[in-house]
């Protein structure tokens, strides 16, 4: 053993040597930036990236599967309800004999784009909002964070079902109302990073070379937040789908026969009772599947991002 | 006997970057009542070498060799067992006051606290105790201010209450892990002159940990050199100073600034320190060491006796061969 | 070299208001910097050595223009500094006055590399040049402070402290500054690196006749690297000097227990020497003493210091003191 060590010393020396020689370790000359390190760390996190690659499977899935199959969601076939799984109907089938696999998909489809939809518009606007806020300070920054916290205050569940009363079951609505919720939490989180950062030297560095003001904040602080942000839309995706999967059960979202798992879920929960329980189990997994991924892909981003936190 | 017997003690980290070597086989003794100073630079391995004898290092640690404190083993011992020891045996303080004080408590809960937990004194008991304590410390007009929060006194006080904090117990060993480097130099003057005169009283050892060696001149009785994890000279306080054999103490030595001193050019250790998880695999100065040779890059040099007055350990393969006080003036 | 004044800061003043929890209250002020006025001379290095919150930083930044002067004036080339408020004004004397910054790490932008964090100046003030020439400017910069023009495409976190502040001298010297104003720039590197940096900056100040404003807490570092030093206590000077004679001769009370306190490394000497120890804390800037703002703890002390503000006034060729104890012939004249 003692051999073995005093081998591995050697090549390790020459290796080091080497090093000094060119005053420099591996890869040297190419940079290493913190996004490519943290890129890096992240894949080594197992959980993260094996949620990543089912996420992506899923999401293929929900895609191209309905494409392919021979019924449509919204075919009814009255002799054929309440089907078990079996080889023509993978799903099974619900009350109205439709095919419960590709209401799955498409009701997938539904979601996803909602999360994903009210993801990206809270993230532009409270990225804006909270950026904004947050370097100019002052005044700007009372003002607009006394905005957030009268939204913050708003009764959520009241303010969707009023919208739904108003303007009936809508597509857009439901945007309208995760995206009024979510950008919330958005605009404080990039506040308060734009905060920190705006008291780092390197901000005042930039000052007192004659940098503009508006090239600070792009080339600077938005090239600070953009891992911040990333960690923050995995994990306002599963957030958003949450709420909406939450108003469509309460048979506030999208209007039939067009769904999502929310609607699925929902109609399933109806007719457990009756021993029917692919119509609940089978759309539930996918939600929660789904949901699960995003939250480790999530965690992995932020512990690959900030490595100080894993301990 | 010695009071604390530190043996072959080796820290690892486990990274994502590979192991780093924090502290590679460190051994070093500390007499009652004695003051040791622990000299280096940031990642010379000297707040880990402590961190470990209190069973403070962090969860990714592997910690291997043994410490002593009074013939009883310190390193693998159970957290139950360590709790005793820790705060009732040995002490710390901190180099940032703030962050080792809960500013949600008054300083008298603080104070009290350990006391009651270790001697199980009574509230009134620790009280009395406590105030004791702060006087020692010459915290002015004491009474009034044992009922403030920590964040209602001045650094220099914050630390001084620090020290009050890790008396209490009356502790064998106390360990000062760069107390003075956040405080300005007034201040860190009249906290020295305290930790001097409160270690005569109490007749306590210290470990004092710093990365100014002027601040050891003044303070310490035995001085030991870290660089890179590994001891590189250790001797009698006045020994260095007289005869520096390695070539990082003179190096540090000259680029020490004084203010007393009329040359004006500092002279400079060239490179950079190593990086722990791709150490060297001679001795880790080499890359730097104006003499190294050979040998320097290829063996671990050993701790050996210079057998001056007094004894003077030098890990250094060209210990011998020049007379540092001549590099000095050259 | 020629001298005369390249940089004269008359009476300034920098007050930060507090914030009032009622309208109605009077405002309160925090005096950062009150009444401070000192001339730097063409190619010196001018030490500012006090301790935490005697206001040096405050000051050096109401020089570059981050913050706002309250009152005073800086001049430079016949311009006062402190009217200047517009950006495009600004331009031209940035291109003059750059600044190095305490924290290597946190001066740097994560995100950026090495090569582009130098190149930045140039790209707002010489937005003409090509890349390549932009590129042979950097490179050549980087040689100058001692770094590998092979990292160029590093990022800060793949650099040691000392180098990263080696990047941020590259990036103020870069558009060829007459002054650099230096805040703490060795206070978070180690012994060995600190001597590198404090060497470097002493030889690019003699290549390039840099006129340099360093600022540190210890008066062992200011001592080495400057030609003149200031000493600053509570917002105001308290005394100005030759440095080594300064220090060898100190005036001021605070000035001796500045260097009294100072550590040497020296077992003997460090034993033997008597240190004047200050009693109490520093007091509040929002409600400074009355009178010379040293009294409360200064050993001189006596009534006639409570009550009128020493002028910083002249002792000899060299030496500005503000004190009234101190008598008219130092010891040094001879």
């Amino acid at each position: 053993m003692e051999k073995s060590f005093t081998l591995r010393q050697k090549k390790k020396n020459a290796y080091f040597l080497e090093k000094v020689a060119t005053n420099s370790y591996e890869g040297a000359f190419k940079g290493r930036s913190l996004y490519y390190d943290a890129w890096l760390r992240f894949k080594k996190n197992r959980i993260a990236k094996f949620s990543l690659v089912v996420l992506g499977l899923i999401i293929v899935m929900m895609i191209v599967l309905p494409w392919f199959s021979p019924y449509t969601y919204a075919q009814q076939n009255l002799l054929e309800v309440y089907q078990s799984p079996s080889a023509k109907h993978w799903f099974g089938t619900d009350s109205l004999g439709r095919d419960i696999f590709t209401r799955v998909m498409i009701g997938g489809r539904i979601t996803l784009e909602i999360g994903f939809v009210a993801t990206l518009v809270s993230v532009v606007i409270g990225t804006l909002v909270g950026a904004t806020a947050g370097f100019l300070g002052g005044n700007v920054d009372n003002i607009l964070m006394r905005i957030v916290d009268v939204l913050y205050g708003l009764p959520f569940m009241f303010f969707a079902i009023l919208l739904v009363t108003l303007f009936g079951r809508n597509f857009i609505l439901i945007f309208i109302a995760i995206g009024a919720v979510v950008w919330l939490d958005m605009a404080r989180v990039v506040r308060g990073q734009t905060m920190g950062l705006k008291n780092r030297q390197f901000i005042e560095a930039a000052h007192v070379c004659g940098v503009k003001e508006r090239v600070i904040i792009t080339r600077h602080i938005i090239r600070n937040l953009i891992g911040i942000i990333a960690v923050y839309i995995t994990l306002t995706v599963p957030g958003s789908i949450m709420i909406a999967v939450f108003l469509s059960f309460l048979g506030l979202g999208i209007q039939p026969p067009m769904t999502d798992w929310g609607g699925l879920i929902s109609d399933g929960a109806q007719v457990i009772a009756f021993n029917y329980w692919w119509l609940l189990l089978i759309p539930s997994s996918f939600l929660t599947v789904t949901l699960l991924c995003f939250n480790f892909v999530g965690n992995g981003l932020r512990d690959a991002l900030d490595p100080r936190e894993q301990h | 006997m010695s009071l604390l017997e530190v043996n072959n003690l080796n820290v690892r980290f486990k990274t994502n970057d590979g192991l780093v070597h924090a502290i590679n086989h460190v051994s070093f003794s500390l007499d009652k009542a004695e003051t040791l100073g622990v000299v280096g630079e940031s990642g010379s391995g000297k707040s880990q070498t402590v961190l470990a004898l209190m069973g403070l290092s962090a969860n990714n640690a592997l910690v291997s060799g043994s410490a002593k404190l009074d013939g009883k083993e310190l390193i693998g011992i159970p957290t139950k067992e360590l709790n005793q020891i820790r705060g009732n045996e040995i002490s710390m303080i901190f180099q940032d006051p703030m962050t080792s004080l809960n500013p949600y408590v008054t300083i008298e809960t603080q104070l009290c606290e350990p006391m009651m937990v270790h001697q199980h004194s009574t509230k009134a008991q620790a009280r009395r105790h406590a105030i004791d304590m702060l006087d020692a410390v010459r915290i002015p007009d004491i009474a009034n201010r044992i009922k403030l929060y920590p964040h209602e006194l001045s650094g220099g006080m914050q630390q001084r209450v620090m020290v009050a904090m890790a008396l209490m117990c009356k502790p064998r060993l106390l360990i000062a892990d760069e107390p003075t480097t956040a405080l300005d130099v007034t201040v860190q003057a009249q906290l020295l002159k305290l930790l001097q005169e409160l270690q005569d009283e109490f007749k306590m050892a210290t470990i004092l940990i710093t990365h100014d060696i002027a601040v050891v001149a003044g303070a310490c009785d035995r001085v030991m050199v870290m660089y890179a994890g590994t001891t590189v000279e250790s001797a009698q306080i006045h020994d260095l100073f007289a005869n520096h054999y390695h070539p990082y103490t003179s190096g540090l030595m000259t680029a020490t600034p004084r203010v007393d001193s009329a040359q004006t050019k500092l002279q400079e250790i060239t490179g950079e320190p190593p990086d722990l998880s791709h150490l060297p695999a001679g001795c880790a100065f080499s890359p730097r060491c104006p003499r190294a040779t050979d040998i320097c890059s290829q063996q671990h040099p050993v701790l050996e006796d210079m057998h001056d007055q007094n004894l003077h350990y030098v890990a250094c393969f060209h210990a011998r061969e020049t007379d540092n006080k001549e590099t000095l003036n050259s | 070299m020629n001298k005369g004044p390249l940089l004269s800061i008359h009476d300034l003043k920098v007050h930060f208001p507090l914030k009032k929890s009622w309208p109605w209250q009077q405002t309160q002020y925090v005096k950062a910097v009150d009444e401070v006025s000192f001339k730097v001379n063409q190619g010196e290095i001018l030490g500012i050595v006090g301790e935490s919150g005697c206001g040096k930083s405050t000051l050096i930044r109401a020089i570059v223009g981050l913050v706002g002067a309250t009152a005073g004036s800086v001049i430079w080339a016949g311009k006062d500094l402190t009217v200047v408020k517009t950006k495009k004004t600004w331009q031209p004397i940035r291109k003059n006055i750059q600044m190095v910054f305490q924290d290597p790490f946190s001066s740097l932008n994560p995100r950026m590399t090495i090569g582009n964090i130098i190149a930045e100046p140039l790209l707002v003030h010489e937005p003409k040049l090509s890349v390549g020439e932009r590129r042979a400017r950097v490179e050549q910069m980087m040689r100058m402070v001692g770094l590998s023009p092979r990292h160029i495409n590093r990022y800060p976190h793949q650099f040691s402290g000392g180098q990263c502040q080696r990047a941020g001298i590259a990036r103020a010297l870069i558009l060829r500054p007459s002054i650099l104003v230096c805040d703490e720039p060795v206070s978070a590197l180690d012994v060995s690196i600190q001597a590198q940096v404090v060497n470097l900056l002493k030889e690019l100040q003699h290549s390039l006749g840099l006129t340099i404003l360093f600022i540190a807490h210890n008066l062992s570092v200011i001592k080495h690297i400057s030609d003149r030093i200031l000493v600053m206590y509570l917002g105001r000077v308290m005394e100005v000097g030759e440095s080594k004679s300064l220090c060898d001769h100190p005036s001021h009370p605070y000035t001796k227990a500045l260097i009294s306190a100072a550590p040497l490394p020296d077992p003997e000497l460090e034993r033997n020497k008597r240190i004047q120890i200050l009693e109490g804390d520093l007091p509040s800037p929002i409600h400074p003493p009355s009178g010379c703002v040293f009294h409360t703890r200064c050993p001189l002390a006596d009534s006639n210091c409570a009550k009128k503000k020493p002028e910083l006034r002249w002792l000899s060729e060299t030496r500005e003191v503000a004190c009234i104890k101190v008598e008219e012939k130092p010891r040094q004249a001879a």
